[in-house]
C-alpha cells in the first residue's frame, strides 16, 4: 500500500524524501553482503583466528561432555536451548522433494564440551573464559570437530553463545553452515561486572518479560541484572515479614511474589547471570 | 537518578504536567480495581451469565475429552499451551514455608472438552461456536465443573481462550481463581472473516516473529492472517519453479523457504487461523524483476508487470502452483490495487501490444486482473482483489471475486448491492500504520454500515486490520498492532447491539485496558491504550491499567 498519510513527525524536505525513495527503488535485490574482513561475533572475542573453509552442521548434532563439570544440567539445558536457536529451520519433510537433512553427510555432527571444575557457584569474578575450536577432523588433524573447553560451566555457556553465532543458515543449501573455518578462539571478558539495570517500579514488567530480557542479555554476554525493584512510584515485591509493603504496588496484579523473584534468579543463573537486587534507601522510597 | 521524562510529542502546558506528576506521586497504591459490572472477557461473548462466587483452579488441572473430535491433537496441544499461560507460576517449592499447591483442595481440577465433529478442516465459515460452563454439577452438589462443548475443534479453541481469560492469579492466596462463578457462556462470532494483514515485503519479519503475532491473534480470536508476502521493495519467498525470484529479497537471509511458509501455515492451523497469501499483481511487483528483468516493461520503467508477455503469466502460474501446495485456505488474494499504467503506455513494445489488441491501458489492467484470476481459479482458489478492480470494471469481474475494501467508507454497500462478497478494511479506521487513529475510532467502525438488507449483509464476510510494513519492522510491529487490533477484533466477533450502545469509555475502555495488560503479561508488547498516537511509549510512570 502507498505510504501512509499520517502526519510526518519530522519535517524532511520533499527533495530529500524523494531521493530516499528513488534510492530504495533503484537498488533492488540483495544489497547487503558480509564483509569478509570482519568477524561477525558479538562481542568480539579476545583472541581468535579463522580460515577460509565452510563446514556444514548437522541439525541432529549431539553433545558430548567431559571434565568434572561436564555433566552439569546447566550445560545440557543450554545445549538444547542453543540447538533450538541455531536450527530454527527444522530439517524435516519438504513437500517439494527429497528430505532435507536426513541422510545427508555433515561436517560437524558432534559438539564436545569439556568443563574442568564441577563448581556451579556463580559470584563476581567467576571464571568465564573458554576456548572454542572448529575444524574438520582429517588424517593430519588431531583436533576433533567442534570443541568448547572451559574451567567453569559459565565459561562453557559463553562458548556456546559464540558457537551459536558462528552457525548461519544458508538459504542456498538450506543447511546450517560455519564460514571461515578453522576457528581457534580463546576468549574471556575484560571486566567481571557487565550489567543491565531494569526498573520495575516506574513500570511493572511481567515476569515473562524480565525472562525474555535476561535471555537476550545472554546473547551479548552481559552477566549482571541489576534489578531496581522498588522506587517511589510503586512497591511490587512481596516481603513476607512486612506483608503490607506490596500494597504499594500499582495494582494487586502488578506484583512479584517471592516465587516469581526466585524464578527469575534461577532462570538467570542457568544463563550465568547474577541478579543484584536494589532496595534504594533512604530516598526513592515513597511507595513504602 | 530522577526519572528521565522523554520530551512529550504533544505540547502540554507545564501546569498540566505538574498536576499529572503530583497526582502520580500523591496517590500510590491501588488506583485500579475491576468494575464488577463489567465482564473482562475480550472479545465480549455473544451470550453469558455469571454469578458472584470465587473458585480456585488446580495448577495440575487435567483434561478430559469426549465426542468424535475430542482426541484431536489440536485440542490437547492447545490445552497444554493454555495451561502454561494460565499457570505461569508453577506451584512448587517456596523457601518461605510450606508447599503451595500440593495437598490443597481446589474447586476445579478437571476441564472437560467435548467436540462433536472429528473434522479438522479449516476453511471460511468453519463452526467456531462453543459453550463454556463453570458451574456446580447440580443444585445439591458442592462439586464444581468446567466444561467446553463445541461442534468443531476450532470452537473448542475459542472456548479454551475464553476459559484462560476467566482464570486470574490471585496474589493474596497465590492461586489461580475464577471470579463471578457460575458462568454460562454461549458464544460464536458475528463475522466468519476476522483478519490481520502482515506486510513482509517492506520489512522482512523473521518466522519466529510471525509465529508470535499469530499466537497473539489467537488471544483476540482473530482467525485470518492475510500474508502480504511480496511487494515492490522485496521478494522474500522461495518459488521453486522460478528460483531466481527471491533474488529480489533484501538480503540472502531475509527470506522464507517453502518450509518456513509451511511452518507458518501449520502453526496457524493449530490455533484455528487460516493464512491467506497475497501475490499482488500487476502493480506492487517491481521486486519480481530482480531475478527476471523481462518482467519489467523496461529496466527504467519497472511497474506494473509487463502485460504484453506470456512469460509474465507463466511466472504467475508457476508462483501460484507452488504456493497452492503451501496454502490450503480457499481464499487467495491477487491484489490489483494502485496500478499506474504509465509504463505500459510509454514503453514501445507494450504500447504496440496494446494497439495490436485494441486495448486502452485501462482495458489492459482489466485483462491482466481477469487473466490472473483465471489462474487462481484453475488452482481451485476463490480470488480476492482490492477494491479498485471493482471500482473500475465491476461488470466484468469474476462473480466469485471477494472485493477487499480499503480506500474509504461506503464501499461494501456498493459491493454487496452488485452481488459480490466484501471484506471491510476502510483505511481511515482500520489501517494500523495510520498512527493517528485512536482505539475508539477502530472500535466504532462498523462493517455493515449502510447495509440494511439482511441478505446483503450476509455478503460481508467480515473485516481486517492492516499492518503495513513501511514503518513497522520486528522492533515495532507488535506495539503498533496492539492494542488497537483488539478493538477491531471485538467489533468483528461480538454482537453488534452489545458493543454499539452506551458510553464506550465506560463499557469498553476499562475492558480494553485490562486486555492490553493481559497481552503484556503474556509477553505481547501492546502499547498504551490512551496515547494520542499509536505505539508511543508511556509518558511517565504508572500502572498498566491506567495508561
Amino acid at each position: 500500500m502507498f505510504i501512509c498519510s499520517s502526519k510526518p513527525l519530522l519535517k524532511i524536505p520533499i527533495i530529500l524524501l524523494l531521493s530516499f525513495f528513488v534510492s530504495q527503488n533503484v537498488v533492488l535485490g540483495i544489497a547487503f553482503d558480509l564483509d569478509e574482513s570482519q568477524t561477525y561475533i558479538w562481542p568480539l572475542p579476545s583472541e581468535f583466528t579463522s580460515g577460509s573453509n565452510t563446514l556444514s552442521v548437522d541439525p541432529s548434532i549431539v553433545l558430548t561432555v567431559s571434565g568434572d563439570g561436564g555433566n552439569s544440567v546447566i550445560i545440557k539445558e543450554a545445549f538444547e536451548r542453543y540447538k533450538r536457536v541455531t536450527f530454527k529451520h527444522a530439517a524435516g519433510f519438504s513437500i517439494f522433494g527429497k528430505f532435507m537433512g536426513r541422510g545427508s553427510v555433515y561436517d560437524i555432527s558432534k559438539l564436545r564440551v569439556t568443563v574442568h571444575s564441577e563448581s556451579e557457584e556463580l559470584q563476581l569474578g567467576v571464571d568465564e573464559s573458554y576456548t572454542l575450536l572448529v575444524a574438520k577432523s582429517d588424517a593430519q588433524s588431531i583436533v576433533g570437530e567442534a570443541t568448547i573447553e572451559a574451567n567453569t560451566v559459565y565459561g562453557a555457556l559463553r562458548g556456546l553463545e559464540t558457537f551459536s553465532q558462528l552457525c548461519v543458515f544458508d538459504y542456498g543449501t538450506k543447511s546450517v553452515q560455519i564460514y571461515k573455518v578453522p576457528w581457534y578462539i580463546q576468549d574471556k571478558p575484560r571486566f567481571g561486572y557487565r550489567g543491565l539495570l531494569l526498573d520495575t517500579s516506574r513500570h511493572y514488567l511481567p515476569v515473562n518479560v524480565i525472562k525474555q530480557i535476561v535471555e537476550s542479555m545472554s546473547y551479548a554476554k552481559l552477566n549482571v541484572l541489576h534489578w531496581h525493584i522498588i522506587d517511589e512510584q510503586s512497591f511490587p515485591l512481596e516481603v513476607p515479614t512486612y506483608p503490607n509493603l506490596w500494597k504499594g504496588a500499582y495494582s494487586k496484579w502488578e506484583r512479584y511474589t517471592v516465587e516469581d523473584a526466585q524464578e527469575i534468579v534461577s532462570f538467570a543463573k542457568m544463563r550465568g547471570i547474577n541478579v543484584m537486587a536494589e532496595v534504594d534507601v533512604p530516598g526513592h522510597a515513597e511507595s513504602c | 537518578m530522577s526519572p528521565n521524562f522523554p520530551k512529550p510529542h504533544l505540547k502540554i502546558p507545564k501546569i498540566l504536567l505538574l498536576f499529572f506528576c503530583i497526582s502520580q506521586i500523591v496517590a500510590p497504591g491501588f488506583a485500579f480495581e475491576l468494575d464488577e459490572s463489567l465482564t473482562f472477557i475480550w472479545p465480549l461473548p455473544a451470550e453469558f451469565s455469571s454469578g458472584n462466587e470465587t473458585l480456585s483452579v488446580d495448577p495440575s488441572i487435567t483434561l478430559t475429552v469426549s465426542g468424535n473430535g475430542g482426541n484431536s491433537v489440536v485440542v490437547s496441544e492447545a490445552f497444554d499451551r493454555y495451561k502454561r499461560v494460565i499457570f505461569k507460576r508453577a506451584s512448587g517449592f517456596s523457601i518461605f514455608g510450606k508447599f503451595r499447591g500440593r495437598g490443597s483442595v481446589y474447586d476445579i481440577s478437571e476441564l472437560t472438552v467435548i467436540v462433536h465433529s472429528e473434522s479438522e478442516e479449516l476453511q471460511l465459515g468453519v463452526d467456531e461456536s462453543y459453550s463454556l460452563t463453570v458451574a456446580k454439577r447440580d443444585a445439591q452438589s458442592i462439586v464444581w465443573e468446567a466444561t467446553i462443548e463445541a461442534n468443531t475443534v476450532y470452537g473448542a479453541l475459542r472456548g479454551l481462550e475464553t476459559f484462560s481469560q476467566l482464570c486470574v492469579f490471585d496474589y493474596g492466596t497465590k492461586s489461580v481463581q475464577i471470579y463471578k462463578a457460575p458462568w454460562y457462556i454461549q458464544d460464536k462470532p458475528r463475522f466468519a472473516y476476522r483478519g490481520l494483514l502482515l506486510d513482509t515485503s517492506r520489512h522482512y519479519l523473521p518466522t519466529e516473529v510471525i509465529k508470535q503475532i499469530i499466537e497473539s491473534m489467537s488471544y483476540a480470536k482473530l482467525n485470518v492472517l492475510h500474508w502480504h508476502i511480496i511487494d515492490e521493495q522485496s521478494f522474500p519467498l522461495e518459488v521453486p519453479t522460478y528460483p531466481n525470484l527471491w533474488k529480489g529479497a533484501y538480503s540472502k537471509w531475509e527470506r522464507y523457504t517453502v518450509e518456513d511458509a509451511q511452518e507458518v501455515v501449520s502453526f496457524a492451523k493449530m490455533r484455528g487461523i487460516n493464512v491467506m497469501a497475497e501475490v499482488d499483481v500487476p502493480g506492487h511487483a517491481e521486486s519480481w524483476g530482480a531475478g527476471y528483468p523481462d518482467l519489467w516493461p523496461s529496466s527504467s520503467c519497472r511497474e506494473p508487470l509487463d502485460v504484453s508477455k506470456n512469460f509474465t503469466f507463466d511466472v504467475i502460474s508457476g508462483i501460484l502452483a507452488d504456493i497452492r501446495k503451501i496454502f490450503p485456505f480457499e481464499l487467495f488474494h491477487l491484489g490489483g490495487d494502485e496500478v499506474n499504467t504509465d509504463c505500459w503506455s510509454s514503453t514501445p513494445h507494450v504500447k504496440k501490444w496494446l494497439g495490436d489488441h485494441s486495448m486502452t491501458t485501462k482495458d489492459a489492467y482489466q485483462y491482466f486482473v481477469l487473466r490472473a484470476q483465471e489462474i487462481a481459479i484453475s488452482q481451485n482458489w476463490t480470488p480476492v482483489n482490492w477494491e479498485e478492480t471493482f471500482n473500475n470494471f465491476a461488470a466484468n469481474l469474476n462473480p466469485r471475486t471477494v472485493v477487499h475494501n480499503w480506500l474509504g467508507p461506503g464501499v461494501c454497500p456498493k459491493v454487496v448491492a452488485n452481488g459480490f462478497r466484501c471484506i471491510f478494511s476502510n483505511q481511515g479506521v482500520w489501517y494500523l500504520d495510520h498512527l493517528d487513529v485512536h482505539w475508539d475510532q477502530v472500535y466504532t467502525a462498523e462493517p455493515l454500515e449502510g447495509i440494511n438488507d439482511v441478505s446483503k449483509q450476509e455478503l460481508v464476510l467480515g473485516g481486517q486490520v492492516c499492518m503495513w510494513g513501511e514503518t513497522a519492522d520486528t522492533s515495532a510491529v507488535q506495539e503498533t498492532i496492539w492494542p488497537r487490533a483488539a478493538a477491531a477484533a471485538e467489533r468483528l466477533w461480538s454482537r453488534r447491539e452489545a458493543i454499539s450502545t452506551g458510553n464506550i469509555t465506560l463499557t469498553a475502555l476499562p475492558r480494553l485496558h485490562y486486555f492490553r495488560c493481559l497481552l503484556n503479561r503474556r509477553g505481547v508488547q501492546a502499547a498504551p491504550v490512551t496515547n494520542k498516537y499509536a505505539r508511543r511509549p508511556p509518558r511517565g510512570p504508572g500502572s498498566c491499567y491506567g495508561q
